[in-house]
């Protein structure tokens, strides 16, 4: 670092980058261990990641197959004009943003309780029983849990509503009235992933030192007393992590399960932007279109993220970078 | 400091390698770039000539080429439970040993996922050699340039160009004088109908339907005289389902049809004095949606309609808890089709029905056309690479020597002919090998009479004559959309706005979501989401030829 600084000290105003990879090559060689490590990882951003991202200039250019992404002709910002001006852009922004934030208030502590639960079972086998249980929802697809879904949601001969109307209530049609669908999404949703979503919780919570518990039991702390003032904060960073994570996709409200469960019915409170790109670019022919949706994803997503990390850093302490 | 300093540097290093990717990434795009188009237009005109110049010269006697050819077929299996054929594919091999060509096969094992593929590969410029196509995929790729035009390759295929009657059909798949798309004759009988449980109707001492009216009233007596005998009010005269992709109202043809405002989704038109009438925003439409409304409103059409799929629909009348529902004959009558119902009802009796009159007599069943809904596409990479004439003597082998073998199989063995009747055997295997009939049946009546001459009796006591059932269907009253193919489809920017206003609206006017009060504003909606421009586009397609003056 320090030759850095005197280079640029030298050269006054103009900066080169060649001691840095003087630096650099140094240091591959010093830690050439570490960086052979981190290669498959780089490798495969730059890969999957990065070099797909060029292909984002579509947005920008009426793509034509033929002409290529560098060959097709610019259009500035027509197509996300078109996208702003589609009568159904703002349903669908709300409703994917609706979605997700349910998802994310409702799913996470959820699975952070049936984590904190999971790991006051003392009985292993139990434990481990419970575990694997509420992780097999997350193996199945959507294809399937919507036939599931229809029997126990079925206005005429399903579960719920048999229940419902024996209580004596009025039978309700949760797949088709908008006021339930979002419920639907949501409970499915924190259903499947129950199980699946703990696991990360559990590796942290398996990383608290044991001494931890065995001062505070010497001290007299209640069970309950142990979980608030050493289990809570010990995992407070994973969550922010998770939280952050999420917070980053909210604009992706998981296109496969509402794809599956949406109707007409309720196109008013589930068609989301996925669906909607799905619908109009992909099956459409419109891959210009999908992908400045695509990009105005990225962007809120990226603004979103990095206002999140400031806000975690600043409130909670801790932040991903 | 340690740890950052390395953070640092790999940080750089990433960016340095991302730099390098994105430089040579471009450079590859920019480089293959200008070779393309300047190859499309130069080499376009000049495959043809090739092919016509190099057929003496390329092939023998037999029609069999001198050199080996490959050609990459792209179809779907014949059902998603069947498995694709093998390496050791008669069909293939066949064509090796009389054409020389190598035959690269692309299965897609679900159907509904077709379209998308062949779109995202289209997309990369790597579209099958041959393949086919929807409606609106052709009209999705042939303004791309990524289609070949047929003309100079007829000529190597001239039984198909006659039987498949390809010379009339040729506006159809032209466009801008180029014919993009090889649109067929539909091998196939019409095939929807309209069937209703004879054994409830006698149980409750009801006559057969005619009119709406009379359909309305056996669908309550349906619902509500517990028909099934089983003490529970489980039963409904009508069932339906919902599009999974669009959202469209589906199974609800007849009544449609009943007042006129029955469509077909790809050509939503209807010539009326002369003039394009936009059938969804129709008065009979509206006139439909509310008689629907009116069944919804009386519980007689099935609880669940609102959220299931056609498989769900299916189920239900196979369970026996539907009284009238619109179907496919073979998927309601055909053994294997039928056996659940017989199974699961064991008094039951299903019979085919006239769809119901309606206001000022008019009747249909559903929209039909003659046509192959799925028209043929050669990729323009494949004409460029002068594999035109070897893709076109495969069709035409498909339609002469190789045309029983691909449709039914290994004779002696897979089928048998006794007298002037082919039977065949519907061993999965076979079935297996039969993956690509879809692209060689004819529709003759002997191959008709394979598939359909058939009758089964069941251990319920039905006795169930398909080939009678199938007449009927051809004789019955039906929309016919045939001339309309020539319009345009929906202007593809606009083309998922249009579907899901249309879709949601009679949607909701159906349940009681939105009043029919509002049909106006709906209709104006529509018009503003890009209707009245395709309007326009369709009116001057249909000027052209010769719809309206």
């Amino acid at each position: 670092m320090s030759s850095v600084v005197e280079t640029r000290a030298q050269e006054g105003r103009r900066f080169s980058i060649t001691p840095f990879f003087q630096a650099l090559v140094r240091d591959i060689r010093r830690h050439s261990v570490l960086y052979l490590m981190a290669l498959p990882g780089i490798l495969y951003f730059l890969i999957f990641r990065y070099y797909p991202m060029y292909g984002a200039i579509i947005a920008f250019k009426d793509y034509r197959v033929l002409d290529g992404f560098n060959g097709s002709p610019w259009v500035g910002f027509k197509h996300f004009q078109a996208i702003f001006s589609s009568p159904f852009f703002y349903n669908v922004l709300t409703n994917t943003l609706l979605i997700s934030i349910y998802k994310l208030i409702f799913g996470l502590p959820v699975a952070v309780i049936f984590a904190l639960l999971l790991n006051e079972v003392r009985v292993a086998w139990f434990k481990r029983s419970v575990q694997t249980i509420t992780y097999l929802p997350h193996f199945l697809s959507w294809v399937v849990i919507f036939g599931v879904l229809l029997t126990t949601l079925s206005p005429s001969t399903g579960l719920v509503n048999k229940a419902i109307v024996a209580s004596g209530g009025q039978p309700i049609n949760f797949m088709t009235d908008p006021k339930w669908f979002r419920s639907v999404l949501v409970v499915s949703d924190i259903w499947k992933d129950l199980g699946w979503g703990t696991i990360i919780y559990l590796a942290a919570l398996a990383g608290i030192s044991p001494s931890l518990y065995e001062a505070a039991a010497v001290d007299g702390a209640t069970r309950f007393q142990r979980i608030v003032y050493i289990t809570l904060p010990s995992i407070v960073p994973v969550i922010v992590l998770v939280t952050l994570l999420r917070i980053g996709n909210l604009l992706s409200a998981g296109f496969e399960q509402v794809f599956v469960l949406y109707n007409p019915a309720v196109y008013s409170v589930a068609d989301i932007i996925d669906t909607w790109v799905y619908r109009q670019g992909i099956q459409g022919f419109q891959f210009s279109v999908a992908a400045a949706v695509g990009l105005f994803k990225g962007v809120v997503g990226t603004v979103l993220l990095v206002t999140a990390n400031w806000a975690a850093k600043k409130w909670a302490g801790t932040g991903i970078w | 400091m340690r740890t950052r300093t390395v953070l640092t540097r790999l940080t750089v290093l990433t960016v340095f390698l991302l730099v390098l990717a994105a430089c040579g990434g471009g450079g590859q795009a920019g480089t293959s770039a200008p070779a393309a188009p300047a190859g499309g237009q130069a080499a376009a005109p000049a495959s043809g000539q090739a092919a016509g110049s190099t057929a003496s010269s390329n092939v023998d006697a037999n029609g069999k080429f001198k050199t080996p050819q490959t050609i990459e077929v792209m179809a779907t299996v014949r059902s998603s439970e069947l498995a694709p054929p093998g390496a050791d594919w008669i069909v293939a091999k066949a064509v090796k040993d009389q054409l020389n060509i190598d035959l690269k096969m692309t299965w897609v094992t679900q159907s509904n996922e077709y379209d998308r593929l062949l779109q995202t590969r289209a997309a990369a410029n790597d579209l099958p050699d041959v393949f086919l196509a929807s409606p609106t995929v052709v009209s999705n790729l042939a303004p791309q340039g990524l289609l070949a035009d047929w003309t100079p390759y007829l000529k190597f295929m001239p039984t198909f160009v006659t039987e498949r009657e390809v010379e009339k059909l040729k506006p159809i798949g032209t466009f801008d004088g180029k014919l993009l798309a090889l649109v067929t004759k539909t091998p196939d009988p019409y095939k929807q109908s309209v069937m209703i449980r004879k054994d409830w109707l006698d149980k409750l001492g009801l006559q057969v339907p005619k009119t709406l009216d009379e359909y309305l009233a056996v669908m309550k007596a349906f619902t509500e005289k517990d028909p099934d005998g089983n003490g529970q009010k489980d039963t409904f005269g009508w069932s339906a389902a919902v599009d999974t992709a669009t959202g469209r109202l589906l199974r609800f043809n007849p009544i449609f049809g009943a007042f006129g405002a029955e469509f077909d989704t790809n050509y939503p038109w209807r010539v009326d004095n002369n003039k394009l009438v936009y059938v969804p925003t129709s008065n009979e439409r509206r006139d439909a949606l509310q008689f629907i409304a009116q069944m919804n409103a009386a519980g007689v059409i099935d609880a669940d309609w609102k959220a299931q799929k056609d498989e769900d629909f299916r189920n239900k009348w196979k369970a026996g808890k539907i009284g009238i529902w619109f179907e496919d004959w073979c998927a309601g009558f055909c053994s294997g089709n039928h056996d659940p119902f017989a199974k699961a009802n064991p008094t039951g009796r299903t019979i085919d029905i006239d769809p119901p009159v309606g206001p000022g007599g008019k009747s249909a069943v559903s929209f039909w056309t003659r046509l192959n809904a799925a028209r043929f596409g050669m990729s323009q990479k494949a004409a460029q690479a002068g594999k035109g004439e070897a893709i076109a003597r495969f069709m035409e082998w498909l339609n002469g020597p190789g045309n029983t073998l691909t449709t039914f199989g290994e004779e002696g063995k897979m089928w048998k002919r006794e007298g002037d009747k082919i039977t065949v055997d519907q061993a999965n295997d076979y079935r297996i090998v039969r993956a690509l009939s879809a692209w060689s049946v004819k529709g003759s009546e002997e191959e008709l009479r394979s598939r359909y001459d058939q009758t089964t009796s069941y251990p319920n006591g039905e006795n169930i004559a398909v080939w009678d059932i199938l007449q009927r269907a051809q004789k019955i009253a039906k929309v016919d959309t045939t001339d309309l193919a020539v319009l345009p489809p929906a202007p593809s920017a606009q083309a998922a706005d249009i579907t899901r206003l249309q879709a949601e609206g009679e949607f909701q006017f159906v349940t009681g979501q939105r009043p029919f009060s509002q049909w106006d504003a709906y209709v104006q909606s529509l018009k503003a989401a890009g209707v009245d421009a395709w309007q326009q586009a369709a009116e001057a397609k249909a000027k052209e030829a010769g719809l309206i003056k």
